[in-house]
Parts: structure tokens; sequence; C-alpha cells
């Protein structure tokens, strides 16, 4: 397909993803507007040709049309922050935190809410833009939940008194508990295999550290690179995979 | 008024009159109306129409392997679709005599 299309097809993917569009719905026109698209291309027709010159404008009328469904889109919300919240919890772990101040319990929660809305808002602002300005709202949306994290722990380091201890048993209960939680809730969303990738990416660096009991920024940061590059690789892999699966 | 403002309300009953004559995917049902002379028609515009017909229950859709690979998606019209397709024919002909009688008249 050309390139222009497959953009066609990936913006309106994102934008209908971040509308709440039944998933069904979403699935199946895009099955057809590829079809299209395809068979347009032979005769030498552009996205723009078939679809308008706004592609915007086009996804509106489309919405319109469509189921949006406030339940599913509600689970999914409740589960990215389970997800969110869990993930941040297990690294807390890792990296021997047990103890956890009034600050923290309130304030990290509150965070993995922010980043949601941010994230979603991100998706919702940045189609159907050119690459530089869609990365600059991403950049500048994404700051507001990373600057709110930052000062949550700032707040902590300075006034912050613990007021939660586990134990070490509890700990690795806890854990264990979120982890097969984590990967229970990821694996309707992308799979079993891609889920227990996903939970190597996030906690193998960290832990890795932990066991060869290696200090230093350095080696943190170096942990939190693999994890994002490796985060990376696998969304490229999960666009090149198969996409369309039509639900009836 | 712009030809794509007069289409909007007779539109849905010439897309089901197209799928009457037998079943259709997307592409096939854009080009029969381009054919048919709806030139200034963006082709998009089908999907949100076919959409809501399907959820009105006047078409139906089923998947069948393409020559292309992919599986696509046809449209056939239901019994309802048959009922809202006969009385768009009616109302049809009773609106455009009308509009005849006033555009002709003293012709």
């Amino acid at each position: 397909m050309m390139k222009e299309n497959e953009k066609f097809i990936q913006e309106m993917r994102v934008y209908l993803i971040a509308k709440g569009v039944d998933e069904g719905d979403m699935n199946s026109f895009l099955m057809e507007a590829e079809d299209h698209l395809m068979e347009g291309e032979k005769e030498g027709k552009t996205a723009a040709d078939i679809f308008g010159r706004s592609p915007k404008a086009y996804a509106k009328e489309l919405i319109a049309s469509m189921d949006q469904s406030p339940r599913e889109n509600r689970n999914l919300i409740a589960r990215i922050i389970a997800g969110v919240f869990g993930i941040f919890l297990v690294s807390q772990f890792i990296e021997g935190n047990t103890a956890f101040s009034l600050i923290e319990i309130i304030g990290y929660p509150v965070s993995s809410i922010i980043w949601l809305i941010a994230l979603v808002g991100a998706m919702r602002l940045s189609s159907f833009h050119n690459g530089v300005k869609s990365f600059l709202i991403v950049y500048a949306l994404t700051m507001i939940p990373m600057l709110f994290t930052v000062g949550v722990t700032l707040l902590h380091m300075r006034y912050g008194t613990d007021v939660l201890f586990l134990s070490q048993p509890v700990v690795f209960i806890v854990g264990g508990v979120i982890i097969l939680g984590l990967i229970a809730n990821f694996t309707s969303l992308i799979g079993i295999l891609t889920s227990l990738v996903l939970m190597v990416i996030l906690f193998g660096g960290q832990l890795l550290i932990r066991f060869l009991q290696l200090e230093g920024f350095g080696w943190e940061l170096g942990a939190y690179a693999v994890s994002v590059i490796g985060l990376l690789v696998m969304i490229s892999f999960h666009k090149e995979g198969p996409r369309t699966f039509v639900k009836d | 008024m712009q030809t794509t403002q007069m289409l909007k309300g007779i539109i849905d009953g010439c897309i089901l009159s197209i799928i009457q004559e037998g079943e259709v995917y997307g592409y096939e049902l854009a080009s029969k109306l381009d054919d048919y002379g709806f030139e200034s028609f963006s082709e998009g515009t089908i999907y949100p129409i076919l959409i809501r017909l399907q959820k009105d229950k006047l078409i139906q859709s089923t998947l069948k392997k393409s020559t292309a690979g992919p599986k696509r998606k046809y449209y056939s019209l239901t019994e309802k679709g048959e009922g809202e397709l006969a009385s768009f024919h009616m109302r049809w002909n009773q609106l455009s005599n009308t509009v005849n009688q006033i555009l002709h008249k003293g012709e």
C-alpha cells in the first residue's frame, strides 16, 4: 500500500481508539477502508481523493454513525490505570522501596490517572498532524504527568514520613500477585506471549541490577533505556504483525 | 444549494436500490454510484451511510474471501430494507412529479 494511504489507516485507527469507538465497528471499517484504498490505488486514487481532504472531518462523520461504547471504554481505562499503577508498584519493590508515605500512597495513584489522561489526550490531539507537530504535542502533554510524578517524589523526600511498611514476604506475595494480574490484564489485549515479553522488558533490567547487586545511577539509567528501547521494538513488531481481525 | 446538500436526503434510497441489484462490497458500490453519474460524490461518504443503514437493519453484511486476499464485506438488503426501498420509490415519484410540475409550469 502507498505510504500516504498507510498513514491514513494508522491515524484513523489511533483517532477511533482514542474516541472510544466499539472495537468491532472500528476493525470492520478499517478492513473496508484498507480494501477500498488498495483498489483505488490501482486507478491512481489517493486517500484524499477517496476520503476527502480533511481526514479529521471524515473521522467525525464516521464516529457519528458508529457506536461509542462507554462501558467498554470505562473497563479499558480502569484496566490501564490498574496496569500503570501495578507496574509502578512492582518497580518500587524491585528497587527495594517497601515503605510508603502518605504522599506516595495518594500521589502515585493520582499520577497514574494523570498519565492516562495525558496519553489519551496526546493520542487524540496528535492524530492527523505531521511528524514534527505531532511529536511536539505528545512531548508537551507527557511532560505534565512526568513533572507531577517527579513532584510527588520530591515532596515525599522532603516531607514524607513512611506510614505503610511492608515486610519481605508481603512484598513477594503482593509483587507476585500484581505481576500475575498484569499478565492476565494484558493477555486479553495483546496475547500471552507478548504480555510475558512485556514483563521481561519492564522488569528484567531492574531485576538483573538487583541480583547482580550493581550500584549507581548509570546502571539504573541503562536499565531504563533498555526498557524504553524494548518497548519501542515491541510496538514496531506489533504494527507489522497481523492487524485486522474482524469481530462480527 | 450544493448538489451534496440536495443528495443528503436521497442517497440512502439510491444505495438501497443499488444493493438490491445484487450483493456488493464497498468499492464496488462507490464505483456503481460513480457510473450512474454521482461524480462529485466523495467515495468514502458511503461508509458512514452503510454503517447507519446496517444499524437500522435495512441491510446486512457477510464476509467472503476476495480474490485480492483479505476478506471482504458484502452487503445485501434485509426484508426491512426491501420495504424501505419500496416506500422510498413511492416518496421519490411523488416528490419528483411535484418538483417537475413546478419547474416546468407553462411549458
